[in-house]
């Protein structure tokens, strides 16, 4: 990161071209000082320092490079195997090259300097240098000997005649210089040729000590014009030992050729010398040369491969962001080329990805809510709905089958209906309807259906409707059921309201003219009539009286029933009630009550006088039932009871009679349904239906061993709930 | 970056190491500056020159070399760093003419010649310094004076293609250590 942040933002060409521009410029100056130019000879040194700081500084480059790939390489960075592939590849392609060239230039290099160097050249060189001293060896001779002579011939003169005999000397040699010094190397005499000398120099302090010895000196040496000269130095013999020196120049031609000899030979000589530096120098210099373009290439390459997969790696992310369904991805287009136009068409694509995408969801979204929509529906519908599948499996059950067939049908899904039957065996009967009719029918089916469940007997009317796909195949089906129980009491109720509406109107109209004509005709008549015949007439009118009086409770009866009620609702506590009936009911009515209340019971919304009405009826009920011979008993059992977080007030009553046979168990409470001999037959319709004027409930409970049970329920108004112990009455037994 | 500047700096610190390390080929023994009644310096010096074996080699075999003797002449100053006040070089070349089998010695300022027939002897001259011409710019303010001599061999006065070899071979590295001596004016 911290790299890519020091990266510099420029024109990739810019920097390549100047990055080249330096290297080669550099390079030439350096090959050019290799090749003893004299300006650029003593900025070689710093060249090879610069050229290899550069070399360092590139390799740093790469070296960064490669550690940020193979750093990539090992995070899986997109496109980094690709760079990697084409680094190696371009490093590969330039170094295979370059190494072959930079060989056989090696090769070459060391040839041709060796070849510059041959053991004849060398004999000759060798032999020219010898043959120049040779020449000037003679001369040397010769001068020295006349040194000499000249030397013997100042020995016999005296000190003063120095400076005379030396002019002499010089102008009979015609040529050299000549100086007479003592030990300690002051001058006595000079004279000479030479102009601008003040001070003759004189031989160092070595050549001093072997003259000494007595033995001559004579030298060819390099004089400070670069020709050379030839010195010559010879003791005078004496007490005080006296030195003449002479210096004879070298003729012009002579030191000109034997000075190039020598220039040549030292060239020479020192080239051989030189050899392996040189190799060594060219070498460097090569070896810097293949080092500094390699790298700079390698560097450039590095930079060049990074822009070109550049969108190749975003485009990797990008597909790597679809593939985890982010399609919010938009690629910068930096370039025109192909590349560029791939990166614009993943644009394209991934936007067009993005649209399908919202539009499924949208789709998705509107699919589930209308899902709910219809669920909603299904469960507030009243009645229940049931699918299936073409294998007779339960596909969906909505709410009100659990309240119609108290079943939790939710646990069933997937299961077939056997299942359902064997957990509820009162459902037994209808599911093998539907069953049947699953697997055999052909097309619609109505049918009206009858199961006792816990909450007593229960009317359905189910319709079911088979499920075909656009090819015929069967899907499965959908059975649609109502519970129809409430309706049929009602259709059957109105029935007989209206029978009793009727028969108070067409019988008991009659009935009084009846009676009126019944009674005076025995008023006009017993007066006339004889005992026998008086007696007859009156049994019958009396008959006729009773009869019709006996017509006329019924029909009052009768009416009672039909009429709409008038019931006055107030709190009361059916404990109470219950108490105040039973006590109507001496011993000597030949029954004996129990009452088994739960204490703190709330109190209900009733009207007390139809309240005692339902006991009356209910006890008269069950008198009636009793064969003469038997004792009645009855028990009152009162209780609070919670069913579907509604609150009841339940009173079971329960005797000792023949009980209610199982088939008229379901129609015990309509009119005229009756297993007694005596009674109106009303009794039982009219307590229904008061204790549903009271929104309440009562059905034949089932399991008895011996005689008959009515479980009641009455609702708890909410406000009582909260006061339940006002209603309340000590519990106990009458 | 950090780890390249380290070891830029380590090649550095054992660069010229390696030339310490070599046994001082020149040792200055004695130098002393001092005054002429025209209030003009000199310098007298003796110097023990010692050349390997490569050196002399090279010297035969027709390269030159180059010694150049350098003076530098500081003056104390309390409370700041101290100050030149003189910082010569001065350039000996020495060559061998194999013609007259003579070395020659070069002064590079004034460029007399001297020649010497054997190395002994010209190493000898040139070890004996005396009353060497000092220039200084100005006056001599009193004081206290730190003065320091050294000889050395100059690389970049020999043949180019000798000079990567000479600057990495401590062969090549001849030079003696300062001679530090301190003076009141």
């Amino acid at each position: 990161m911290v790299i890519r942040k020091l990266r510099i933002r420029l024109p990739l060409s810019l920097v390549v071209i100047t990055l080249f521009t330096a290297i080669v410029a550099s390079l030439h100056l350096m090959s050019s000082a290799t090749q003893s130019s004299p300006q650029l000879g003593s900025m070689y040194s710093l060249l090879v320092l610069i050229n290899s700081v550069g070399s360092i500084l590139l390799l740093t480059l790469v070296v960064v490079n490669v550690y940020g790939l193979l750093r990539q390489l090992a995070r899986r960075a997109a496109g980094s195997h690709l760079t990697a592939r084409m680094a190696f590849l371009f490093v590969l392609l330039s170094l295979a090259p370059a190494s072959i060239v930079f060989y056989y230039s090696m090769q070459f290099l060391k040839q041709s300097i060796d070849s510059w160097f041959d053991v004849r050249i060398d004999q000759a060189m060798e032999d020219a240098l010898e043959l120049g001293r040779a020449a000037i060896d003679e001369r040397m001779r010769t001068m020295l000997h006349q040194t000499e002579q000249a030397a013997a011939k100042l020995q016999l003169a005296p000190i003063m005649e120095y400076p005379l005999r030396l002019t002499e000397l010089r102008d009979e040699l015609g040529e050299g210089e000549f100086t007479v010094f003592s030990r300690q190397g002051r001058i006595i005499a000079a004279g000479g040729s030479q102009l601008g000398f003040i001070l003759p120099d004189l031989p160092d302090t070595g050549v001093l000590l072997r003259v000494k010895h007595g033995k001559s000196f004579i030298r060819l040496e390099p004089n400070p014009d670069g020709n050379l000269q030839i010195r010559a130095v010879v003791a005078i013999p004496s007490d005080d030992p006296l030195f003449l020196q002479a210096v004879f120049p070298v003729p012009l031609r002579i030191s000109q050729l034997a000075s190039t000899v020598e220039a040549a030979y030292v060239h020479y000589k020192e080239l051989g010398f030189l050899r392996s530096s040189l190799k060594h120098t060219f070498i460097l210099t090569l070896s810097l040369v293949l080092l500094l373009s390699l790298l700079a290439a390698i560097w450039v390459a590095f930079v060049s491969i990074r822009r070109i997969v550049a969108p190749v790696r975003r485009l990797a992310q990008g597909t790597r962001a679809v593939a985890e369904g982010r399609y919010g991805q938009r690629l910068v287009v930096r370039a025109k080329d192909e590349l560029g136009f791939l990166v614009e068409s993943f644009n394209t694509m991934t936007e067009k990805l993005a649209q399908a995408s919202e539009e499924a969801r949208l789709s998705r979204l509107e699919v589930e809510r209308q899902r709910a929509y219809l669920e909603t529906v299904l469960s507030n519908l009243s009645s229940g709905v049931l699918s299936f599948d073409k294998e007779s499996r339960l596909l969906t059950a909505n709410h009100a089958v659990d309240e119609i067939l108290h079943v939790p049908a939710h646990d069933y899904l997937g299961l077939p209906l056997s299942r359902l039957k064997t957990d509820h065996p009162y459902l037994t009967e209808t599911l093998e309807r539907i069953e049947r009719w699953l697997e055999k029918g052909t097309g619609n089916w109505e049918g009206e259906m009858s199961f006792v469940g816990p909450s007593g007997r229960r009317e359905l009317y189910c319709h079911g409707t088979l499920l075909f796909n656009g090819n015929g195949d069967k899907l499965g089906a959908v059975v649609v059921f109502e519970d129809v129980t409430a309706l049929i009491l009602a259709q059957r109720q109105a029935a007989w309201s209206e029978v009793a509406r009727r028969l108070a109107h067409e019988i008991k109209n009659p009935l009084t003219p009846i009676q009126l004509s019944a009674e005076r005709l025995h008023h006009k008549l017993a007066s006339r009539l004889d005992e026998r015949d008086a007696e007859i007439l009156d049994r019958s009118t009396r008959t006729i009286v009773h009869q019709v009086e006996a017509l006329k409770a019924m029909v009052n009866a009768f009416a009672e029933y039909a009429r709409s009620s008038t019931i006055q609702l107030r709190r009361v506590a059916l404990a109470e009630i219950v108490e105040e009936v039973v006590a109507l009911y001496p011993p000597q009515s030949g029954m004996s009550f129990e009452i088994d209340e739960e204490p703190s019971l709330p109190r209900i919304s009733g009207d007390p006088l139809q309240l005692r009405q339902v006991l009356h009826n209910l006890i008269k009920n069950s008198q009636e039932a009793l064969t003469p011979s038997t004792q009645g008993k009855m028990c009152f059992i009162l209780r609070k009871t919670v069913d579907q977080g509604e609150a009841f007030v339940q009173l079971t009553v329960r005797d000792n009679g023949p009980g209610i046979p199982k088939e008229q168990a379901d129609r015990i409470f309509e009119p005229y349904v009756t297993t007694k001999t005596k009674g109106t037959g009303l009794g039982l319709a009219i307590v229904k239906k008061i204790i549903e004027e009271h929104g309440g409930t009562i059905r034949v409970e089932n399991g008895l061993r011996q005689g008959a049970g009515f479980i009641i329920r009455f609702p708890v108004p909410e406000t009582d709930l909260g006061a339940e112990a006002n209603g309340g009455n000590s519990g106990g037994k009458s | 970056m950090n780890r390249f500047a380290g070891w830029l700096a380590l090649f550095g610190l054992l660069a010229p190491l390696a030339g310490w390390n070599a046994e001082p080929g020149f040792t200055v023994r004695r130098a002393e500056l001092f005054q002429h009644e025209d209030r003009s310096w000199g310098l007298d010096a003796d110097i023990d020159y010692h050349f390997n074996e490569t050196a002399v080699e090279a010297m035969q075999n027709g390269v030159p070399l180059t010694l150049v003797l350098r003076l530098r002449v500081k003056r104390a100053r309390p409370w700041w760093w101290d100050e030149t006040v003189i910082s010569e070089n001065h350039r000996r070349t020495i060559r061998y003419h194999p013609l007259a089998r003579a070395y020659q010695l070069t002064a590079a300022e004034s460029g007399v010649t001297e020649n010497f027939a054997t190395l002994r002897a010209l190493l000898e001259e040139l070890g004996r310094i005396r009353n060497l011409p000092v220039r200084a710019p100005r006056p001599f303010d009193s004081g206290d004076y730190h003065a320091a001599l050294s000889v050395t061999l100059d690389i970049e006065s020999l043949p180019l293609p000798l000079r990567p070899t000479a600057y990495l071979s401590p062969q090549w590295h001849l030079n003696s250590p300062w001679y530090r001596w301190s003076f009141a004016n």
